[in-house]
């Protein structure tokens, strides 16, 4: 299947076509969601294997691209071994149980779960946001430097709390 | 608008669900967050406010010493948003997964096998997680 089907807006289109244009390359890879927007366009998809991927020189669209992904199967990963886990030792009481809702409530696993809940959820506002408005991706770089901007404090200070085991208090 | 080739109605509704899905954990989250800070009256850590807000369940703030849990914290309104977060948020996993798989996957087979028990995962988590809403907590 070398071809796949997209619905793409002029907009977008028109944007993609000028970053590519530009030698933008990292846009085709960390701007796979705004090739997906209204409208219809065949795309020539070419299947690099994970490790091809790691290796893509794409600069910093390729690098929060392959982060969203890993970050998401990272929640999709630990929140199912949870729920699964509590659902077992509440149906079984088992010691398997027990322990694998211990090491999850541990505080690096905890620190883990936070820095993927939060970088998936603010990448994703951005690819959010690129999809609504198309004209955005022009910024794609601005964008993701905010991002970080924004994710650096609201992780490092909560990560601090639960690495160092400290209540807030909300009197 | 211009059409170059027939389009996958499914794939583009689950393109949108993925879309509307996140928009709305984004405002259950900080809409938890808020509830936990301002309702709460309590002292609650981080870790039990981010748990709180990715996943209402009474026994995510439990464990702290928050007072009269279970009339503030355990009744029909937080498992109904419970239920529905889980729902959304599970299906935008696995849907997520399955967009994962069909890139570094390519026998047909192989994917077809892969996406059953994909789908057999969502139905068992989702299951397991209504259970544990409904009939532990």
């Amino acid at each position: 299947m070398p071809f796949r089907t997209f619905r793409v807006s002029e907009d977008a289109l028109s944007v993609l076509a000028e970053l590519l244009h530009s030698g933008m390359r990292e846009a085709a890879v960390g701007g796979r969601g705004a090739m997906e927007t209204r409208g219809m366009v065949r795309l020539r998809l070419h299947r690099a294997s994970f490790w091809e991927t790691l290796r893509y020189q794409g600069g910093i669209g390729a690098l929060v691209w392959i982060l969203h992904r890993i970050t998401g199967l990272g929640i999709l990963l630990l929140v199912s071994v949870h729920v699964l886990a509590a659902f077992f030792m509440n149906a079984l009481d088992d010691p398997i149980s027990t322990a694998i809702t211990r090491w999850y409530e541990s505080r690096p696993v905890q620190v883990f779960v936070y820095f993927c809940v939060l970088y998936h959820a603010l990448s994703g506002l951005r690819v959010l946001l690129e999809d609504l408005y198309p004209p955005l991706l022009r910024y794609h770089r601005e964008l993701i430097w905010l991002q970080w901007a924004i994710f650096i404090p609201v992780f490092g200070l909560p990560a601090f709390f639960i690495a160092r085991g400290i209540a807030v208090s909300s009197p | 608008m211009r059409r170059l080739g027939e389009c996958n109605g499914l794939e583009y509704y689950l393109w949108l669900f993925t879309r509307l899905s996140a928009i709305l954990m984004l405002f259950a989250g900080a809409a938890g967050i808020v509830y936990a800070n301002i309702w709460g009256r309590t002292m609650m850590d981080a870790p039990a406010q981010y748990r709180w807000a990715f996943f209402p369940i009474y026994w995510h703030v439990q464990n702290t010493d928050v007072p009269d849990v279970f009339p503030l914290w355990s009744n029909a309104f937080w498992r109904v948003c419970c239920t529905i977060l889980l729902f959304v948020a599970s299906l935008h996993g696995f849907n997520g997964l399955r967009v994962v798989v069909e890139d570094y996957i390519h026998p047909a087979v192989l994917l077809l096998l892969v996406k059953g028990l994909i789908a057999l995962l969502f139905m068992f988590v989702f299951g397991a997680g209504t259970v544990i809403i409904f009939e532990w907590f």
